[in-house]
């Protein structure tokens, strides 16, 4: 952490005014941006312009309200590239998604959520996609307990504390479901018939530790017969991407793995499968 | 054969643009948003005097706007402690539906544009190891498949192969050459000559695209087009061909320059995303 003496504080309302920005789900107004901030419109005005003059918001081309420019999507690409490993599995995860025609998905964790590092639409319907970028607690997904469940064991054990300690589920059914996905190599969860289920396989290291997940996610799933198939593809693709690391396990460490993971808070979107 | 330029074109950078009306801007904030674009680099980690250097700024004023980035999140210093790299906080600007798209997602608009001008098969394949596999296609009718009848082809032996294999750099391809020989043939008009397979990458390079006469499959035409990021690295390619019949060579030559048009707003958008990499050697599922 920055000490007073070495942050600019008057940087601070104006990331304030990019995350509103960025966060709101709607374009908002100057009006708007001042008001939810508790800024003097001058104020709110002088910290768009500096926003826009910089390249990360520009007004919206029919409307007078701001939406974020090219530079943050630089950032979020810069950000991407970091994960080594995305870009190693995304020709995987086009094939899994051709082979099941089901949404295919990458998952690391960050912290103690589940980030996800890619999507691939399927042919079929789309049901409720995961966007890249998007985070969940990592026993919120199968494509999450796929990860947990092949975590050293003592992180798994901090896991469950932090889950403990902020009240988002049971520690003892997770452990059992860690268990059982842990016996199968997998994860599967919502397996009703016509229900969107979500099948998730671990990409391991030569350890065994998990270091990704990829997930099918789709109503086919909930054919007990179309299983099968669709893990023989997730499987294969999975060790495939393990494969590659192989060759250069360095290059594809987690960028923000020697962080504690109780340090980082991330927006958690609602449980899913 | 000449090596392809890899490198990217230059980026703005934020602030350099020229004044406008308007409030004044915040001079101090300009250069930390200016900082915080410098993580967009090839280089991912900075220690506090190559960062200085990099933006033409004092030490002190680099160490003060690496401190308001840490502060806020947008920076982590890493497994050292003395250099400082792009932290997690990049991820608020992918709430809210700024989120990307996948190259396969990208395509299929274009897919359907291209069977509307051809009334042919439209697909779309990737390479995969020394293959390609095709992912997507749109029928004649328009109809997006159910089943994709996926067999690895190699990146000789169809239009779809090499107009990727021609978008590699020459070292991939002579890999390529090296691991593959003799080059298996699928049909009797399949290239099977590495001489000709190289004449082919230069044609296909000087073009844009590439033509297949029944190499692929006995009976049908095809021309297909590379899809490239922004550095000219291949993330698939978009075919279209039917029977010869009907997509004779007369009317596939008739409609390359609209396929031509409809591929370059393709590429366009399909700039803004990285290609993945290919790993010759490596087999195909």
């Amino acid at each position: 952490m920055a000490t007073a003496s070495t942050r600019n504080a008057s940087s601070h309302w104006i990331f304030d005014i990019l995350e509103f920005v960025a966060t709101a789900a709607e374009p908002p107004s100057a009006i708007e941006i001042a008001d939810r901030l508790k800024l003097p419109i001058t104020t709110a005005h002088r910290g768009i312009h500096t926003l826009e003059q910089s390249g990360y918001i520009a007004q919206h081309p029919t409307s007078s309200r701001y939406v974020l420019a090219s530079n943050t999507k630089r950032l979020t690409k810069a950000l991407l590239a970091r994960f080594a490993i995305r870009g190693a599995s995304l020709h995987f995860l086009r094939y899994v998604a051709g082979a099941s025609q089901e949404t295919t998905t990458l998952t690391v964790a960050l912290g103690w959520y589940g980030l996800t590092l890619a999507t691939v639409l399927g042919v079929n319907d789309v049901v409720d996609p995961v966007p890249v970028g998007s985070s969940f607690a990592l026993h919120g997904g199968a494509s999450g307990l796929a990860v947990l469940a092949f975590l050293p064991k003592g992180k798994t054990e901090r896991y469950l504390a932090w889950v403990r300690k902020n009240n988002l589920g049971r520690p003892r059914l997770i452990q059992a479901t860690l268990a059982e996905v842990q016996a199968q190599g997998y994860a599967l969860s919502s397996s009703e018939l016509d229900a969107a289920g979500e099948l998730a396989v671990p990409i391991r290291n030569v350890e065994g530790e998990a270091l990704a997940s990829i997930a099918v996610r789709g109503r086919s799933l909930g054919v007990k017969s179309n299983r099968p198939k669709i893990l023989a593809s997730v499987v294969a693709a999975a060790r495939r991407i393990e494969g590659v690391i192989q060759l250069e396990p360095a290059r594809f460490h987690n960028p923000y793995d020697h962080l504690s993971p109780d340090t980082i808070r991330l927006p958690v979107a609602p449980a899913r499968g | 054969m000449t090596p392809r330029k890899t490198t990217k074109p230059g980026r703005t950078l934020p602030g350099r643009k020229a004044a406008s009306n308007g409030p004044p801007v915040n001079k101090s904030s300009v250069l930390i948003l200016k900082a915080l674009f410098s993580f967009t680099s090839e280089q991912q980690s900075f220690g506090v005097s190559e960062f200085a250097a990099k933006l033409g700024i004092t030490k002190n004023m680099a160490f003060r706007a690496l401190g308001t980035l840490l502060d806020e999140g947008f920076v982590v210093r890493d497994a050292t402690g003395k250099r400082y790299e792009l932290g997690y906080r990049v991820l608020m600007f992918m709430q809210a539906g700024h989120g990307e798209t996948d190259i396969r997602t990208l395509c299929i608009k274009y897919m359907h544009m291209l069977q509307e001008i051809s009334r042919e098969n439209v697909v779309f394949s990737i390479p995969m190891g020394p293959n390609l596999v095709t992912i997507d296609v749109i029928d004649p009718k328009g109809r997006r498949f159910a089943r994709v009848n996926w067999v690895p082809v190699p990146l000789h032996a169809s239009p779809g192969s090499r107009a990727i294999l021609s978008f590699l750099h020459d070292d991939e391809i002579e890999e390529y050459i090296r691991l593959s020989v003799p080059l298996k043939r699928i049909t009797p008009t399949t290239i099977t000559d590495p001489e000709k397979l190289r004449a082919e990458v230069r044609l296909v390079r000087r073009k844009g695209y590439a033509i297949g006469y029944e190499d692929r499959v006995v009976g049908s035409n095809f021309v297909s087009f590379p899809v490239l990021d922004e550095s000219g690295r291949p993330h698939g390619a978009v075919t279209i061909g039917g029977p010869k019949e009907r997509f004779t060579k007369e009317k596939m030559f008739a409609l390359i320059p609209q396929f031509a048009d409809v591929m370059t707003e393709l590429n366009r958008e399909a700039s803004l995303l990285d290609a993945s990499p290919i790993f010759i050697s490596q087999q195909t599922m």
